[in-house]
C-alpha cells in the first residue's frame, strides 16, 4: 500500500528589527568600554552619554539582563552597546 | 468484495503498552531504567501514566504528585505532553497505512486495522492477495512500528479478539499461531472461544459497575459468562451485558471506525526568541494563521477548525482547539476566537514555534464576491496576485510590513517584528 503524500510545509520564520549584533570591545578596570571594533577598525570611546541595564524575565531559563551604554566615539559617532550578563558577551543595538 | 458482518472481519491490532512512558523514554534516553510517572497538569497533577519500574514502587495511576513523592521518593516525575503523544501516534498510524489503508486510532496507544482480505488465509491455490501466507503478515505488520517502541500484535476476528491477542499474546496458550519474534500472534476462528474461555471479565470493555456484579454473581471466567443464556444476562445487565456476553463468545459487533484522510493545512511559525507576552504571542499566531490561510485560499476553500500547538521553552508542548460558528477565509473573521483562546488559556511558558494546523477545511460558502470590483481594491487584488508569483518563483515571501509587537518593551528587538505583507 503506496501511503499517502504528506509534504511538510517548511517552518516560517519572524524577523524581529534590531537584532542584536556582537561586538568586541575592550573595556577598563572598571568594566566600561575603552575601545569598539565597528567594521574591522578599532575606535576610541570618546564619552559615554548614558548607562541604564536591563534585568527582566529571571524566573526562565534564559533570563534577559543586560547593562545597556550609549557611547560617543571618537569619530563622532554615537552608538548604543550592552554587556549580556548572561552570555558574558558585548553587543551592538541598533534601534 | 461480499459483505462480512463485523465480527466476521480480520482485525489487527498494535497495542504499545504505556504508551506514553514509552514515548518519553524515546525523547529522554537517560530516563530507560529509571522509574518514571507522568502527571497531569493544573493545580492538582494527578499520574496518568507510570513506568514499570514505577509500578512496583506501589505508584499506581491517579495517584496525586504528592502522594506519589511521599510513596517513592526515587521516582521521575514528569508532565505528560498529550499533544507530542497524539501527534507521535498518528506518525505511527501513517507507517501503519503502509499494511493497510483501514487504521483505527484507539487511544492510548492502541490502533486497529482492517486486514480483511490481504492475505491467503486458508491457502486457497490461485487466490491473489497481498500477502501469500499470514507469516507474511505478521512480519509486514511487525516491521510498521519503529523499532524505539516496543509493540505487539494481535490478529483475529472481530477488535475484542484481536486487543485480547495483543495485550496477552504470550499468555494465550498453545492454540494460537505465532511470528517468529513472538510479538504477533494470530487467533483462529476456531480457537476463539477456547482462547477466551478461562479469561478474566475484567478484561471486557464495559462499565465498572457491570464488572463488579459480574464479579459478585460469581462469574469469574468469560467461558462462565458465555455458557449462560443470552436473555438470562441482558436481563440483569441490559444493553452492556449483551454486548459482553457477545465478546465473551468472540463476536464483536463494533465495526472497525477507520480514521479519514482529511485534508489538512498547516503552517509552523520559528519565532527568533522564546516568546512568553500576549502580545507577543497574538502577533505571531496571527502570522501564522495568516499564512495557513494563504495556503486554504489557493484551494478555494474556508476553514472551519484550527489547532494551535506550541512548542515550549521548558520542552513541554502546548496544544488548543478552536471551532469557528462560521467557516471563513479571511484573517479578520478567524482571528478574534484564536485571541479570546490565547486570553483565556495562556501557554504555561515561553513559546519557541507555534504551529497552526486547520482541520476543518470545508467548501466555503462566504465571501461571494461583486462583479464589478472598487478601483482600489481591483490594484490590491492585482498587487496580491503579483505577490502571489513572486512567492511562488522564489518559494519564499519576499514583502514584508513592521508589525507593532511589544512597542513598550525595554528590550528594542521586542518592539517591532517583520511580517509577511499580505494584502
Amino acid at each position: 500500500v503506496v501511503p499517502r503524500p504528506r509534504t511538510p510545509v517548511p517552518a516560517r520564520e519572524l524577523r524581529p528589527l534590531a537584532i542584536p549584533e556582537p561586538l568586541e570591545v575592550r573595556t577598563d578596570r572598571r568594566g566600561y568600554p575603552v575601545r569598539v571594533c565597528v567594521r574591522q577598525r578599532w575606535r576610541y570611546v570618546a564619552a559615554i552619554q548614558d548607562e541604564w541595564e536591563v534585568d527582566i524575565e529571571w524566573w526562565r531559563p534564559r533570563p534577559i539582563c543586560r547593562r545597556y551604554l550609549r557611547v560617543l566615539l571618537e569619530d563622532g559617532r554615537c552608538l548604543t552597546l550592552f554587556h549580556d550578563y548572561v552570555s558574558r558577551q558585548w553587543y551592538r543595538q541598533t534601534c | 468484495m461480499a459483505y462480512r458482518p463485523a465480527h466476521e472481519t480480520l482485525i489487527g491490532c498494535v497495542y504499545i503498552p504505556s504508551f506514553a512512558v514509552q514515548v518519553e523514554r524515546a525523547r529522554r534516553p537517560d530516563w530507560h531504567h529509571l522509574p518514571l510517572a507522568l502527571v497531569s497538569a493544573g493545580r492538582q497533577p494527578r499520574v496518568v501514566a507510570c513506568s514499570p519500574e514505577a509500578r512496583m514502587l506501589g505508584i499506581r495511576r491517579e495517584m496525586l504528585a504528592g502522594e506519589v513523592i511521599a510513596t517513592a521518593p526515587q521516582v521521575v516525575l514528569a508532565e505528560a505532553d498529550e499533544p507530542f503523544y497524539r501527534q507521535t501516534f498518528e506518525q505511527i498510524a501513517d507507517g501503519l497505512e503502509v499494511v493497510t489503508p483501514l487504521v483505527e486510532i484507539a487511544p492510548p496507544g492502541r490502533a486497529f486495522l482492517g486486514l480483511e482480505g490481504l492475505v491467503n488465509e486458508r491457502g486457497e491455490p490461485g487466490l491473489p492477495t497481498l500477502y501469500a501466507s499470514p507469516s507474511a503478515l505478521m512480519a509486514a505488520l511487525e516491521g510498521s512500528v519503529p523499532p524505539r517502541y516496543w509493540a505487539r500484535f494481535g490478529i483475529a476476528r472481530g477488535k475484542f479478539m484481536a486487543e485480547v491477542a495483543a495485550r496477552l499474546g504470550a499468555a494465550l496458550g498453545p492454540d494460537i499461531l505465532r511470528s517468529a519474534s513472538g510479538r504477533c500472534v494470530w487467533v483462529a476462528d476456531h480457537a476463539r472461544a477456547a482462547v477466551l474461555a478461562p479469561l478474566s471479565p475484567r478484561l471486557l470493555p464495559v462499565s465498572l459497575p457491570v464488572r463488579e456484579r459480574l464479579e459478585l454473581f460469581g462469574i469469574g471466567t468469560l467461558g462462565g459468562l458465555a455458557q449462560l443464556r443470552l436473555s438470562a444476562v441482558q436481563a440483569q445487565f441490559g444493553r452492556e451485558g449483551r454486548r459482553a456476553w457477545l465478546l465473551a463468545q468472540g463476536r464483536d459487533e463494533e465495526p472497525l471506525q477507520p480514521r479519514k484522510p482529511t485534508p489538512e493545512i498547516s503552517a509552523t511559525l520559528n519565532l527568533p526568541a522564546p516568546e512568553a507576552s500576549l502580545p507577543g504571542l497574538l502577533a505571531a499566531t496571527r502570522e501564522v494563521l495568516d499564512a495557513a490561510l494563504r495556503q486554504a485560499a489557493q484551494s478555494g476553500r474556508g476553514i472551519g477548525q484550527v489547532r494551535l500547538e506550541a512548542l515550549l521553552e521548558t520542552g513541554g508542548r502546548w496544544g488548543q482547539v478552536v471551532t469557528f460558528k462560521k467557516p471563513g477565509t479571511r484573517t479578520d473573521h478567524l482571528f478574534p476566537p484564536v485571541r479570546y483562546l490565547l486570553e483565556r488559556t495562556h501557554p504555561p511558558a515561553a513559546v519557541e514555534s507555534l504551529t497552526l494546523t486547520c482541520t476543518g477545511i470545508v467548501p466555503t460558502l462566504l465571501g461571494q464576491q461583486a462583479l464589478y470590483l472598487e478601483p482600489g481594491e481591483e490594484l490590491a487584488a492585482a498587487l496580491a496576485f503579483e505577490l502571489r508569483q513572486l512567492e511562488a518563483r522564489l518559494g519564499r515571501s519576499s514583502v514584508f510590513v513592521i508589525r507593532e509587537v511589544e512597542p513598550w518593551s525595554p528590550v528594542p528587538e521586542r518592539r517591532f517584528q517583520l511580517v509577511s505583507y499580505a494584502p
